[in-house]
């Protein structure tokens, strides 16, 4: 067993679009610790997405291999892969994706249903985990009664509501103020920090990044920078 | 939290849409249910008739009349119980939309021939020796508000008469248990139209519309049909004999070919409604893109994300189906009203229920199966880009 929660080699990627072809990631290299806060930044189009969505099994690397934990993620089957991510990875989106038919209780809930719990096991974890994001007084509230602040902490529950090592975080403060950003990055430090979470979080927010415990900077497909505090 | 309470969630997103398209499904499957049920009610209707009525009638047309000497050989014939004498009067009380059946029948043979028509002895007695009396089916008297004592005055139409309408005294209101006796007919003496008729027009005979035989028993009816029709085939005029079932299913047959019309329309009916629930199932697997990434990335398969798809569809074809087929068990009484004589029969079978249900399930499945291969085939990571 690696030391690393994540370990890839070798990532690149090329999207052919109207006869055209853009790689997006050269070779990449990448060893994240457990419990590690890490910030991936750069500009529009450097593969900062493209590498979380690799890592969380969204997408497949066309050359290079991605680890995380134990798993040889990059080798895994699509129905395999679904399996996998509802055990060990938690999504956090920019603009939240909470679906909106749902009261932050059942959103947080959803994943649940996945695993092998009954509904009374699946209601108390829902709620531990919206009690982390100090939303339990919230649950009952459907997303459009929530501010933005609200509804990504809520978001940050079901990311977190199974209990995965890693969670990934796609711009989680893109859509936030300053103050509601600070508390978003706060809990995400939390939850590295107190509850060994390892996180990865694309950003364009340096202020944002300044909450991780290393940085890493992409341009044009490559690391550019690793700068750990 | 739930897989079902997520579909259920889903439907109620935009209930203006879920609520016309499942209406859309009631109505269809009501339609059908409707329809098939028509075809079915006068398969029964033919189905119950007694198995002792033999009815003859011209083999040229039902619209010809037979000559009333036909009666004589018919009444003596092996097999033969007895015979009566059966004339469509066709008439109206006071305006041409006030109409319903009127027959001229031999009263005392009529009593003996149709024992599903219940009325009182005293009743039989009064309109036997009444050569103007009639009677009328309970349901006739509830329309019009006649009872026993009034006056109906009929104008005919197939027999007219100089001094206008044709009085008839309501002797008795007939009531009956069967489906298939029809309480909103009048009954009249035959010899009042015959002798009427001949003073009128100066004629020397009468001809008579058709004659309804009971035969001793059920199994000679096959055999007196053969021998009546053979005595006539020379002429002068030749008869079709046949059972009272066969006849009524003759009849309902000039009309065309009913079931088939029918199929066709409940088809077409069917076929409005899958393209309305493909319409509105692909509206919504478009609005959800999004919600399909987010469910793919927390780590539902494609496979459990189509069946959501799928069973929105179900529960929009089947929840309408089920309205549908609760409208059509509750507006059988209606439609016996409605049809009355047309279809006295008239219900739903529960294999029409059954089908109708298979075919909502049918057309959920198909209007699913698009949008949910659809979301299958959805790239998690494009969805999510798709902010939609």
């Amino acid at each position: 067993m690696s030391d690393c929660a994540i370990s890839a080699r070798g990532l690149t990627k090329t999207y052919h679009r109207g006869g055209e072809s853009l790689r997006v990631l050269d070779k990449v290299n990448i060893d994240i610790k457990p419990g590690e806060f890490v910030a991936l930044t750069g500009p529009s189009g450097s593969g900062k997405s493209t590498i979380l969505n690799f890592i969380g099994g969204l997408d497949t690397p066309d050359e290079g291999r991605v680890v995380v934990g134990d798993t040889v993620v990059s080798d895994l089957s699509k129905s395999k892969l679904a399996a996998w991510r509802s055990q060990n990875v938690g999504f956090i989106f920019q603009a939240f994706n909470l679906l909106p038919v749902l009261t932050a209780l059942e959103n947080v809930e959803l994943p649940l249903v996945l695993q092998p719990l009954n509904k009374s096991q699946r209601r108390k974890q829902a709620e531990f985990a919206l009690s982390l994001v100090e939303l339990k007084d919230r649950m009952s509230h459907r997303p459009q009664e929530l501010s933005g602040g609200q509804e990504q902490r809520v978001a940050i529950a079901r990311a977190i509501v199974t209990d995965p090592g890693v969670i990934l975080a796609d711009e989680p403060t893109g859509d936030l103020d300053r103050d509601t950003a600070d508390q978003v990055l706060e809990i995400l430090k939390r939850l590295s920090k107190e509850h060994g979470k390892t996180i990865i979080m694309v950003t364009h927010d340096l202020a944002a990044a300044a909450y991780a415990d290393r940085v890493l900077r992409l341009d044009k497909g490559r690391f550019v920078e690793d700068a750990k505090k | 939290m739930s897989l079902t309470k997520l579909v259920l969630r889903n439907l109620l997103r935009h209930p203006i849409r879920s609520g016309l398209t499942a209406l859309g499904a009631m109505v269809a499957i009501f339609l059908m249910i409707f329809l098939r049920s028509i075809v079915t009610s006068l398969d029964d209707t033919t189905k119950e008739i007694g198995s002792d009525r033999v009815i003859t009638s011209s083999a040229v047309s039902l619209f010809q009349a037979l000559p009333e000497s036909y009666i004589n050989k018919i009444r003596n014939m092996d097999g033969v119980e007895i015979v009566s004498r059966f004339t469509w009067f066709g008439g109206y009380f006071e305006d041409p939309s006030n109409f319903f059946a009127q027959f001229a029948v031999d009263v005392n043979i009529f009593k003996n021939i149709y024992p599903e028509c219940q009325l009182k002895e005293e009743e039989w007695k009064t309109w036997a020796d009444d050569r103007k009396g009639c009677i009328i089916g309970s349901a006739l008297a509830t329309k019009y508000g006649w009872q026993v004592g009034d006056k109906i005055p009929l104008i005919g139409r197939i027999y007219p008469k100089q001094d206008g309408a044709w009085d008839f005294n309501v002797c008795g209101i007939y009531q009956t248990e069967s489906s298939i006796f029809d309480p909103q007919s009048l009954y009249f003496h035959y010899d009042y139209l015959k002798e009427t008729m001949m003073k009128e027009n100066n004629q020397d005979d009468f001809p008579c519309g058709l004659f309804v035989l009971k035969v001793d028993e059920s199994d000679q009816v096959a055999e007196v049909c053969r021998e009546i029709d053979s005595i006539y085939d020379g002429g002068p005029q030749r008869t079709l004999s046949q059972p009272e079932a066969a006849f009524q299913a003759a009849f309902v047959s000039m009309l065309g070919d009913i079931p088939t019309f029918l199929g066709w329309i409940g088809a077409a009916v069917v076929f409005a409604l899958g393209l309305s629930l493909i319409n509105t199932m692909l509206i919504a697997s478009a609005e959800r893109i999004g919600d399909m990434g987010v469910l793919k990335a927390m780590g539902f398969s494609d496979g459990t994300c189509g069946s959501l798809l799928i069973a929105e569809s179900l529960a929009l074809s089947l929840g309408g189906g089920l309205l549908g087929c609760g409208l059509a068990w509750v507006s059988i009484p209606f439609f016996r009203k409605l049809f009355g004589t047309q279809i006295p029969r008239y219900d739903v079978h529960e294999t029409t229920i059954l089908m109708a249900m298979g075919v909502g399930l049918i057309i959920g499945l198909i209007s699913g199966i698009v949008p949910a291969l659809r979301a299958r085939r959805l790239d998690a990571a494009q969805a999510l880009r798709s902010g939609i």
